[in-house]
């Protein structure tokens, strides 16, 4: 098929795609879990997918994901040598939204974790897929969550028993791999940390080629009352290809849920956290780093709701644009009328390394209580000059001292992470591009 | 004509409280801050002159009555009329976060003057008296106080200028102070060449409105090089039951001319509410500097939420020049709705923004209000600090957008917006958005919602 061109072909396109995914499905389409689906792409072709018309997505152009006919990706695919070096167990593969034994550890029916792919995970753990699988999701407004919805058939499941801490952090690999095809996967991740429970995740998205392909992906986090969950997302998709994430978040009392997102690949991107703070005393911290080269575009989301009184929420998202890249930010802080004694802070720093990037955003505040205390501040500019003056007056050259100015800029985000590997890691990533 | 009265409020009818034990500098303040709030609204009269009104509603045919009332020149007339077709196919926005019940736009009198027409007023002797008492009570320095206030005031009253002083002494120095109407026939050059050239007739539902049937409004031009002496001032007040107000203002300052503004508004109480949509258009020529200034104290509706002005505004500055400078202040108090943008476009290198806004909303009061800073012109700043307080079940919105165009190298803005909440029912929001293509540019955003103390 060509381009698609009308919302009346996308619809059918994605119709089409979903009669084959449904009788691919071999009598699972009994279950459940298929009412699920089948509400989700009736609702799906209701919404279509957002048009820049929509406040939510004013600033981020979808024509190249919408007008591409993608196709299911089906069938076996060779993971290229190297791929998963360097990526410790606990973990789980997944190639091209498929799960992958061979790459992966299990840990079903454990007594602290479990650690599944979600087919495997609906055999040993029935009824908290069906009570969470779709709970927090926002398949009624949001298109791309409905579309996951609606494909949903593998992915990552996460159990954290009660009062259990897990030290080793847990490894979410999804693997794109280079095709002939433009391809579409589905990721679907379930994380819940029960009552008391602490877990460190980290999520990879990696290409292994420069094909183009879209991963839309869906996750769901459910922090128990006290629950710790230290969540990492490292996006190193191909630098044609589209991400598109949805992660949706509850919180109990007392829960503690931290994001640190790295976002360095794909050529459009978004990357939205939505979180409830729904019981007392909970805190949500959520920190992004975009690093856009070339023509990439990358759009950060948030919204973080305060449902419930004496929850602290706190942001960072610190943007470097070079080349013609844009990014987006639009970060939402609600405070519900009866979430008192909130403290919510969000900071958004954005550098701009060459003339033709572009930034745009919009930190947003909506507070019905009155006794709160909320801010939000945006900074959008260059490299500080008195900055580069100081150096260059120490004999560093120019390139030298910009590049020092810009990793300075960005560390910030990596202060924060609590897996020293992972800071190492992104640590280099940043040396590798600013050296000095 | 309806001649209802409405009986005026005791102020603070039963609201103070004896304080005991020690009153502190901050419960003093956060009192008088209360007193304020649940104050109720003090300029509820309505005046008994006779009022010439055409029938309610509106199509082509009350659009060309309303330009030869005015006694219209044919490409005035034309204007009106591709506004009004251009407003016919616009939707009304809902973007804003603000919730009235739709408005029938076939229920309002475009149209309403003050019957003296033919005999118009020579001098404030001639002024229907019941106006001049109307005046008074709104407290308007319009008899001979020129030394004494300083201000020269062109007062609209509902849709017709009926008075204006200190002509003479600005016209010594070329400066044109008059109500629009008179400058589309004593300067049709000049209103031609600027009308629309801020805000096209095309650029939103309620601009295009105003730009259909709009009844009157100030004009004010100050010409080359020349510091205007004195504050000029208006003071509109909305007076005819079920008459929407539509004025226009246009001024235009020229090369390095200096004006300040002041427009005031109160209006009447009433049950029903009442549409007013103003335009307002500013032009700054090169080193030209234009200070405006409001204060808006419209009726808000009573304590339950009835009535009430809603106030949907479209007030922009153009700084054409280099060098030039728009600087927009409100003190926003009044209306049932607030929806008003007042923003500059900085098109001449260096030229400046600014707007100062302080929003107080009170009762079931909803407000939508903030700026455009829009950089085109390089090493063009603009300064934001806006001020919203809310209280009782209002809901306060600031709504701002600082956009850096790819060739303003070394634009500059900062904004700062800050709120304050007052009781649990009401709500404060901040809506900025931020555009930046130029990476030789500043901008930096700040803002918090905080409880007193």
């Amino acid at each position: 098929m060509t381009a698609i061109k009308t919302r009346e072909e996308q619809k059918d396109w994605y119709l089409s795609q979903f009669r084959l995914f449904e009788s691919s499905l071999n009598g699972d389409a009994g279950q459940a879990i298929h009412s699920l689906r089948t509400a989700a792409i009736e609702r799906f072709s209701e919404l279509g997918f957002p048009t820049s018309k929509s406040e939510e997505w004013k600033y981020t152009n979808l024509a190249s994901i919408v007008s591409t006919p993608f196709r299911l990706a089906l069938g076996k695919a060779d993971v290229p040598a190297g791929t998963l070096d360097g990526i410790p167990f606990p973990r789980l593969v997944f190639v091209n939204g498929t799960f992958s034994r061979e790459y992966s550890s299990t840990t079903a029916g454990n007594e602290s974790l479990t650690m599944a792919s979600l087919p495997e995970a609906a055999k040993f753990h029935p009824e908290l897929i069906r009570d969470f699988l779709g709970r927090y999701a926002d398949v009624r407004t949001q298109a791309f969550s409905a579309l996951n919805t609606a494909f949903l058939y593998d992915g990552a499941f996460i159990l954290v028993r009660r009062g259990a801490v897990i030290e080793e952090p847990v490894q979410l690999v999804f693997i794109s791999t280079d095709r002939e095809e433009q391809c579409i996967a589905f990721p679907r991740v379930l994380i819940i940390a029960e009552e008391n429970s602490q877990v460190k995740i980290v999520e990879r998205f990696k290409g292994t080629g420069g094909n183009t392909y879209f991963n839309n992906i869906v996750g769901e986090t459910i922090l128990g009352p006290n629950a710790v969950v230290d969540h990492y997302r490292i996006q190193q998709e191909s630098e044609n290809a589209y991400h598109v994430s949805h992660s949706h978040v509850h919180q109990d009392r007392g829960s503690v849920y931290s994001s640190t997102a790295f976002l360095w690949g794909a050529a459009l991107s978004r990357h939205e956290v939505r979180a409830v703070l729904n019981g007392e005393g909970g805190e949500c911290r959520a920190r992004s780093l975009y690093l856009g080269k070339n023509r990439q575009h990358s759009d950060i989301h948030t919204v973080l709701e305060h449902a419930a009184p004496r929850c602290q929420s706190h942001q960072l998202v610190k943007t470097m644009v070079d080349d013609e890249a844009h990014g987006v930010f639009s970060g939402r802080i609600v405070v519900h009328p009866d979430a008192q004694k909130t403290n919510a802070i969000q900071t958004n720093n954005n550098l701009l390394l060459s003339e033709s990037a572009a930034v745009d955003t919009k930190p947003q505040l909506e507070i019905f209580a009155d006794d709160v205390r909320c801010t939000h501040g945006a900074t959008i500019g260059k490299i500080d000059e008195e900055g580069l003056f100081y150096l260059r007056s120490r004999g560093i050259d120019e390139q030298q001292a910009r590049n020092v100015l810009t990793y300075a800029f960005a560390s910030e985000v990596l202060e924060s992470v609590a897996i020293d590997d992972v800071r190492r890691e992104m640590d280099e990533r940043l040396h590798r591009q600013f050296r000095f | 004509m309806d001649r209802e009265r409405y009986p005026q409020p005791a102020p603070n009818k039963g609201n103070k409280k004896h304080q005991s034990g020690i009153e502190s500098f901050m419960t003093d303040e956060s009192k008088t801050i209360e007193e304020i709030t649940s104050q109720e609204y003090q300029y509820g009269f309505t005046t008994d002159i006779e009022t010439e009104s055409i029938p309610k509603g509106l199509d082509e045919d009350v659009v060309r009555l309303i330009s030869s009332k005015k006694d219209e020149p044919e490409w005035l007339t034309e204007w009106r009329l591709k506004a009004f077709r251009r407003w016919r196919e616009m939707k009304e926005p809902t973007w804003a976060n603000v919730r009235y019940e739709p408005i029938d736009y076939q229920e309002i009198i475009y149209y309403s003057a003050p019957k003296l027409d033919k005999d118009r007023p020579k001098s404030l002797d001639d002024v229907d008296p019941k106006l001049l008492e109307t005046y008074e009570k709104l407290g308007i320095p319009l008899k001979e106080r020129e030394i004494l206030a300083g201000v020269a005031v062109d007062a609209v009253f509902d849709s017709v200028s009926v008075a204006t002083t200190f002509k003479e002494k600005l016209s010594e120095l070329g400066i044109i102070f008059c109500s629009f109407s008179e400058a589309v026939h004593n300067h049709p050059d000049l209103v031609r060449k600027y009308l629309g050239s801020v805000v096209p007739y095309s650029d939103n539902f309620f601009a295009a409105l105003n730009s259909a049937v709009f009844s009157d409004g100030s004009f004010v031009f100050i010409p080359k090089g020349v510091r205007c002496p004195m504050e000029l001032s208006t003071y509109f007040r909305i007076n005819a039951a079920q008459t929407g107000q539509f004025e226009r203002t246009l001024i235009i300052a020229e090369e390095g001319a200096y004006v300040s503004y002041l427009e005031g508004c109160t209006a009447p109480m009433r049950d029903e509410n009442q549409l007013h949509a103003a335009v307002v258009e500013l032009i700054a020529l090169d080193d030209a500097e234009i200070k405006y200034s409001t204060v808006q104290n419209w009726y808000p509706g009573d304590e339950e939420g009835r009535g009430g002005i809603y106030n949907f505004v479209t007030k922009r500055g153009k700084c054409l020049g280099r060098n030039s400078k728009i600087s927009w202040t409100q003190v926003e108090t009044g209306s049932a709705i607030t929806w008003k943008y007042p923003s500059c476009i900085l098109l001449g290198d260096n030229s400046v923004g600014e707007f100062y806004s302080v929003a107080l909303t009170t009762n079931y009061q909803q407000a939508d209000t903030g700026t455009k800073m829009i950089h085109i012109g390089k090493n063009t700043k603009s300064l934001i600090i806006s001020k919203g307080i809310s209280a009782g079940h209002a809901q306060n919105s600031y709504r701002g957008a600082v956009k850096i165009m790819q060739g303003a190298s070394g634009a500059r803005n900062f904004s700062q917006c800050d709120s304050l909440l007052i009781g649990d029912e009401c709500g404060a929001h901040t809506f900025p958005y931020i555009e930046v293509k130029n990476n030789d540019s500043q901008v930096e955003h700040e803002a918090t919602t905080s409880k007193i103390g």
